[in-house]
This record gives structure tokens, sequence and C-alpha cells, in this order.
């Protein structure tokens, strides 16, 4: 479709083509054309948008999309419960929500920071030695530490890794602290009854 | 005598002018509490209310059947997600959140048990009825398991998504920990936006519904969540061995408490390390105590949505994980303290 008839489209919806037997016509094509029909709905959903009549109908519809996705997934046991085994256990918690990646993201912004700015540590953080004094000694000493012994890439990049670790052993603890509190709720709630899990 | 008596009546006058002033003071309470329209007014029945408040939108949070679609930001990073809740009638809870950016990973969460769905790793089940990364866990709970550390206060809200809401404000009582700003749907006391920030105000994370539909019943995307396998549960292993270092924090924010200690290797390095979870209902903290030869890290310090920092401790590496300012880290760190004499150094 070219910009002309978009241009059609959008005359039509508004009802903004005067002459009738012209309408005519763009109604035909309007009902003959796919691409165009598309473009009608578009612009009509607009039109109710802007006109704040639309009911919020995208989530129904992204719901449907994750219906069909999971119906299409695999199913996870089968690929899972194989790979499962002894060798395999200790990468098996990647904290969902992508905190490893995003912590990874911060840490690079935070270390190269550093390696080109000296001192300053971050405005934010010296309203509260006011109030906790720390006994005297700088509390954050990282700018001075990465500036003395500038670390090769190579050496910045295991740094970065065993940082990430952990920042996810962190987040995997935590999970597994949230199912050890659910356990104990459940025991004391049913005390002499043993898990048949 | 005379001059006692004449201490007695000047006693008597200050009392009178005492009780006077008290009377004053708590009419003074009485009028500014019951003008609703000043916020941030940390008045009895304010407290009351936001405390009211908070509690709906714990229950909110449980029992809504609700379509939302949302964004996260945390520095210049995004994340679409959409968010699915919902009670079946034999009142089993069931949550989706769907990554929409990146790695397709999803939370599936019926009742007690929370899987995670990621396409490259493996998948995995946690027996929990709290899906753990979105929220903090407290706030599904009352807002009484946090009350004696921080307070919550109401105040007005703005719209968010198109809707009125209120506006919660959740503060520690001393400025060792971020601070909540929570705005909470009128009608539905749905949670529609979350701030994390620092005691000073710089926000670190943010939570935005973009969208939001309740429904009568539990979303038809979830209509039939029950049929689809469930990856493996996951195990611990339940024989811990002992920390071996005995170094211990000796000062830790008030109201944190000791949930787990063993010593144990951190996933991904690997690296040996005494280990312990610390945390006061809202927050967690990590401490990594290892062998510094080990290790090698440089003493740093860095604040953010998880704060880490790492230092060195009568020869032995201290690092601490957590959602706190970095200031409450490295004073925890600064407190290590070897906790017995016979302390078995590698």
């Amino acid at each position: 479709m070219t910009n002309r008839s978009f241009e059609q489209v959008s005359a039509l919806l508004d009802d903004a083509i005067a002459d009738t037997r012209e309408q005519a016509q763009q109604l035909d094509t309007l009902l003959s054309d796919n691409e165009a029909q598309q473009v009608w709905a578009r612009y009509a959903l607009y039109g109710r948008v802007l006109k704040g009549e639309a009911a919020a109908q995208a989530p129904a519809d992204i719901s449907a999309m994750v219906a069909a996705r999971i119906r299409q997934e695999a199913p996870p046991s089968q690929v899972v419960q194989g790979r499962f085994g002894k060798h395999r256990m200790a990468r098996w918690l990647r904290p969902a929500g992508s905190v490893a990646i995003a912590a990874s993201v911060a840490l690079v912004a935070v270390l190269t920071v550093q390696q080109s700015q000296p001192v300053a540590p971050e405005q934010s953080v010296e309203p509260a030695f006011a109030t906790n004094p720390l006994g005297g000694r700088s509390p954050v000493s990282y700018n001075t530490v990465l500036q003395q012994n500038a670390p090769s890439e190579a050496e910045r990049a295991q740094q970065l890794r065993l940082l990430q670790s952990y920042m996810l052993d962190h987040s995997q603890q935590l999970q597994l602290s949230l199912q050890a509190q659910q356990l104990n709720e459940q025991s004391e709630a049913a005390a002499p009854q043993k898990d048949d899990n | 005598m005379n001059n006692l008596k004449q201490q007695h009546h000047k006693k008597m006058i200050t009392n009178a002018w005492r009780s006077s002033i008290t009377g004053l003071l708590l009419l003074c309470g009485f009028l500014s509490s019951s003008a609703i329209s000043q916020p941030f007014q940390v008045t009895d029945s304010n407290q009351n209310q936001a405390v009211a408040l908070y509690d709906e939108m714990a229950r909110a949070l449980r029992e809504l059947n609700f379509e939302a679609t949302l964004v996260r930001s945390s520095g210049t990073r995004l994340e679409p997600m959409t968010w699915l809740h919902g009670v079946y009638p034999d009142g089993t809870e069931v949550e989706l959140i769907v990554m929409l950016n990146g790695p397709d990973m999803r939370i599936l969460r019926i009742g007690d048990d929370t899987s995670y769905y990621e396409p490259h790793d493996e998948a995995y089940t946690i027996h929990s009825d709290v899906t753990f990364g979105l929220l903090p866990a407290a706030f599904y709970k009352n807002f009484s398991e946090l009350q004696p550390h921080y307070q919550v206060v109401g105040g007005r809200g703005v719209r968010v998504s198109g809707r009125n809401t209120h506006f919660l404000r959740i503060l520690s009582r001393d400025n060792d920990r971020y601070h909540y700003g929570l705005w909470i749907d009128v009608e539905s006391k749905m949670l529609l936006k979350m701030q994390m920030m620092t005691p000073q105000g710089d926000i670190l994370e943010q939570l935005q519904v973009t969208t939001f539909v309740e429904r009568e019943n539990v979303p038809i995307g979830m209509s039939d969540v029950r049929g689809i396998p469930r990856p493996p549960r996951l195990y611990e292993v339940r024989n811990l061995r002992p920390p071996q270092f005995n170094l211990q924090p000796q000062w830790l924010p008030a109201g944190f408490e000791l949930l787990r200690a063993g010593h144990r290797r951190v996933a991904d390095s690997g690296l040996p390390v005494d280990y312990y979870l610390f945390s006061d209902g809202l927050t967690e903290v990590s401490i990594y105590v290892g062998s510094q030869q080990q290790q090698g890290l440089p003493s740093l310090a860095m604040q953010g949505r998880e704060s880490i920092v790492n230092s060195t401790q009568q020869n032995l590496a201290v690092t601490a994980v957590g959602k706190v300012p970095v200031t409450t880290l490295q004073r925890m760190v600064d407190s290590m303290r070897a906790v017995e004499p016979n302390a078995t150094q590698p």
C-alpha cells in the first residue's frame, strides 16, 4: 500500500471524503484488500485510544500468546531430568529475573568508571557516613586500591566473574532460604506428619 | 518551713503549667491527625491507615485475578514482563511471570511450588509460596512482620497507569537500609508502582505496571497451566559443615538475625567459604569468609540494587552482598572478629 492509500483509509475513517462515488470506491478497496483492512483496524484503534475509548485489550492478547507459547514448549521435565545429574548440580541455578546479568552490567560500569576517574566516592554514600561514623577510617577504599595496581584486562575479567559469583550465590541462597522457611512453616503447622515429598 | 512551702507552691505551679502544655500538645495532635489532607504526618491514625493499606496490598497480591504488564528499571536497564495472577476455585494460587526481552525466562507458581523455566539452563522448582525476584517476599505478608524496624507512612498518591493511587513509604528507623515507595490502586489495592531508594533518596530500582486488568476468574492464559510438567524440585544438602574460620560480624543493623551459617562452596567460582545469611524480614545480607590467597580480590565497595563489599579482615577475605547501603555492608565487614580463641587459620 502506498502513502496515498493510507491517507485514503484515514480519510474514510474520519468520514472526510465528500464525494460519495469516491467513498464507495474506497469502501470497495477496503473490503477487497487485506492489507487495507489491517490499516483500517489500526487507524480505528488509534482513534479510539486517542478518544480514550479503547478498552485495555492488550493484556488479553498477550496472555493468549503466552498460553500458546507455553503449549509449544517442550515438556521441561523430559529435557531436564536427564541432565540434572551430579555434574550439572553446580550450575543448577541462574537467578530468575536475571540478577546476575544485571549485576554484571552494573559492575562493569562501576569498575570502568573507577579506572578513569580517581577520587570522589559516590555522593550518595557520603551523607550516610556522617550519621554512621565508621571509626574514622575511609570506608570505601576501592578507588585507591584499584588505582595503585591497575589490573590487566584478564585480571579484571576474572575479578568481575568472582564478584558475579558472589551475587549469584547470594540469590541462590535467598531462594533456598525461602524454601527452608516454607518447610519450617509447614512442619510447624503439621508437626507429627512426615513430609511425603 | 516557710521556704519549703514556697518551694512546694512553686512546684505546683510548674506542674499545672506542664499539664496544660501537655493538654495543648494533645489537642494539636488530635487536630492534625483529623486533618487528613496533610501527607507525611506520622500520627497514630495515619500510621494505622498506612498499615491497613499495606496489609490490603499484601492480600490483593495473593487474591486478585489479574493480567498485567510491567517494566522493571534499574540504572540504564529496562526489563518488560507480563504478570498474570489468579486463584482457582479450590483456593490454589497461580502466578506466571514472563520476561519479554532477552532470554525467554518464565516463573510459574502454583500453590506452594514455584518453577523457574529458562531456555538454555536447567529449570528447577522451589518449594515456596512466593515468587522470588519480582517483589520482596515481605510484601506478601502483613506489615506487623516488619513492625519494629520499619515504619510505613501514608501520603497522597498520584495517577499511575491511568488509575488513582494511594502512596505508601516504607522507611527504616535508621539509615542502614533502603527505603521503598509504593503506589497502590485505590480501587483494587493492587501494587502499581514501586521504587527502592537509598536513605538519601537516590532511586536504585523501579517497577512500573503499564497495563492492569482485573478479571472475574483466573486469566485465560493460565487456565490450563496445571497440566504443564514441572521441573525437578531442588533439594539442599542437609549435612551442612559448620563454619571453619570462626570470623563473625559483631555489628548488625537492628533487627537483623542469622538465618543460616555453614561452610560451603560459592556457586560458579567454587571458592570454599564460611557462609552467613542475615535478614531483617524485608532484606537480606550474605557474608562470605574465605582464604585471601585463593580469592585475591582488592578491597572494594559498590552500591547498587545489590551492594557488594570486599575487604580483608584478619588475613581472611570477607565479602558481603545485599540490598542495603554500601556503608551498612562495610560496617558489618569491619566488625568481623574471631569468635573462638582456637579459630583455625588456613
